[in-house]
């Protein structure tokens, strides 16, 4: 179902990792992230999924959640997985049938992006599940802040980021109204090659493009309502403080990233 | 036979997560080919959920839907077919235009019938039109040049066009200001008058329902409170009000005049019929001064009201 979506939802909540500040948080993410590609053998790996339980343990976000979140990307995961076990190639043979040869380091390297990219989309919905859109973009804005001498509109653009995750469950609700009511009307959605399945779209695509323009300009009469100008002159209702969660936190995805490097010299490299 | 039966029809939300709602529960109700049902009920008492399942938008969680006596979910691969026998327009149904002219968005729905015959398609949609009270000039423009009223105008012939022997709406008369109101209410009776199908009108407001509606389907939690003739269902206003309905304005007018010591029946419940009966109360009853001092302003004022709705 379309609604099984779970990009950009938010899941309110009060545990540690909800607190943290939205910047730091951004930050945070993208070291792990860097450091989930830098852990090459089975110690720096073994730690570096250790720390990703225990985060999504932190998080108290239900499980489902970030099932949900992999649904849509299993077949990437399986896929590159399988790509790497055919192709790459090496000196250990494992298993040989005819033309197949798979090597031992390609089970490695394709068992590492398997877990690196359930990893990454974990982390990364696990950024957008505890911090709200407004905390995420505001957060974005602060961190782009030094672009501003290059005269990057950075307000705007996170504002436009803003609107934009804001409208993903409105849109998504609004496709599956549209769907319905051409399904009503005869629509075959469900049958056909590529090509018709491509033509059945056009029924959906279109209302949906007007719907949207429509909200747009609504959206933009009630901001002007009020008054919005952009963002010269701009203050917060709630400014960012870092606190001192933010800074035990900073130091122990330190720690972590200092460990991943020790543990990598521990034992030799399995992929590349 | 009847034309719609249901039996024990059950369905439920977001089975198996945290949402899970049950929208219906134990629905049985039997509709006749020609009939006129009105289906009211408070947001969120299981009315659209109701007409999405008749069409077979929805599969239901338990309990069978009959359609001329046979199962629709019998042949789940062919469930488009009950689609075109069962014509849903949904609420705000201009959202869904999507053609380059309005003539080729009526086509969408014969077309997907697999209707091919380009003069029986020409009929069809020439038909259509002027049952949804489209001018003929309209049917070469494109869909979003034309007003709120014609666009839904629009759509509903896209609907029509089907042929369905049901045509359900759900609330097609939401938004509209009350010429464009009046205008879809006549066209849809008279679309029903002159083929004789069954329609399903679901809708907030009391007074289209009263002026349209044979019988009525009253929903309060994914249940049926009640499923009577018309004039039945509004005899119990107190239990409507408190499933969050009302009866039509003009009832309570009457409902009023009553309670105020006047000698006039209650059971008025559209506009014409309300007529009649003041002006039979005003030239018959001289007796109470006082009272029919006070009730004769109301009631012509209603007539007055009634007359410019007209």
């Amino acid at each position: 179902m379309i609604s099984d979506i779970t990009i950009g939802q938010f899941m309110p909540g009060k545990s540690f990792i909800h607190k943290l500040d939205p910047r730091m948080k951004i930050i945070l993410m993208t070291a792990i992230i860097i450091f989930i590609f830098l852990a090459k053998n089975l110690f720096s790996m073994g730690a570096m999924v250790a720390f990703v339980v225990l985060a999504i343990l932190f998080s108290r976000i239900p499980l489902k959640m970030y099932f949900k979140g992999l649904k849509a990307i299993w077949f990437l995961v399986f896929f590159t997985a399988a790509l790497n076990m055919l192709y790459i190639k090496g000196e250990h043979v494992v298993f040989q049938y005819k033309a197949l040869t798979i090597y031992e380091e390609a089970l490695w390297q394709s068992g590492f992006i398997a877990i690196r990219l359930v990893m990454i989309v974990v982390i990364s919905s696990m950024l957008t599940y505890t911090t709200s859109p407004t905390d995420l973009t505001a957060a974005i804005e602060r961190l782009l802040a030094p672009l501003k001498l290059f005269r990057l509109p950075v307000h705007e653009l996170a504002m436009m980021m803003t609107i934009a995750l804001r409208f993903i469950p409105t849109l998504l609700e609004e496709t599956e109204k549209i769907m319905n009511a051409q399904k009503a009307r005869g629509a075959d959605l469900e049958s056909g090659g590529v090509i018709k399945r491509a033509k059945a779209l056009i029924p959906i695509l279109i209302p949906l493009f007007i719907s949207s323009f429509r909200r747009a300009f609504e959206l933009a009469i009630a901001m002007d309502c009020r008054c919005y100008t952009g963002g010269k002159g701009r203050t917060r209702l709630n400014v960012l403080k870092y606190r001192f969660r933010d800074i035990f936190a900073f130091l122990l995805i330190g720690g972590l990233c200092y460990g991943i490097i020790y543990l990598n010299t521990l034992a030799p490299s399995l992929v590349r | 036979m009847a034309l719609i039966e249901t039996h024990d029809l059950r369905f439920v939300y977001g089975k198996g997560t945290p949402f899970e709602k049950v929208a219906l529960d134990g629905v049985n109700i039997s509709i006749e080919q020609g009939e006129f049902i009105g289906v009211i009920g408070h947001t969120g008492s299981g009315k659209s959920t109701l007409v999405q399942l008749l069409n077979g938008l929805f599969r239901p969680e338990s309990g069978k839907i009959m359609l001329d006596g046979r199962d629709i979910w019998e042949k789940p691969k062919k469930i488009r077919n009950v689609r075109f026998e069962v014509g849903l327009v949904f609420q705000y149904p201009e959202y869904q235009l999507f053609e380059e002219t309005v003539y080729k968005d009526i086509a969408f729905g014969p077309t997907n019938k697999g209707i091919k015959d380009k003069d029986e398609l020409d009929r069809i949609i020439r038909t259509s039109a002027e049952f949804a009270g489209l001018k003929e000039t309209l049917l070469e423009k494109s869909p979003f040049d034309l007003s709120g009223g014609e666009k839904r105008r629009a759509a509903i012939a896209g609907v029509i066009a089907m042929q369905p022997k049901v045509l359900i709406l759900d609330e097609p008369t939401a938004g509209l200001d009350p010429k464009g109101r009046d205008r879809i209410l006549d066209r849809i009776s008279a679309y029903r008058q002159k083929t004789g199908s069954t329609v399903l009108l679901v809708s907030h407001s009391m007074e289209d329902i009263a002026r349209v509606a044979d019988r009525v389907l009253v929903m309060n939690h994914g249940k049926v409170e009640m499923f009577d003739e018309t004039k039945n269902i509004f005899k119990h206003g107190q239990r409507l009000a408190e499933i969050g309905l009302r009866v039509p304005q003009v009832t309570q007018v009457f409902l009023e005049l009553k309670r105020l010591g006047a000698d006039v029946r209650t059971d008025v419940y559209t506009m014409d019929f309300a007529k009649g009966v003041a002006m039979d109360f005003l030239r018959g009853d001289k007796k109470e001064e006082n009272n029919s001092e006070n009730s004769s302003t109301d009631t012509k004022q209603e007539t007055t009201e009634g007359g410019e709705a007209e």
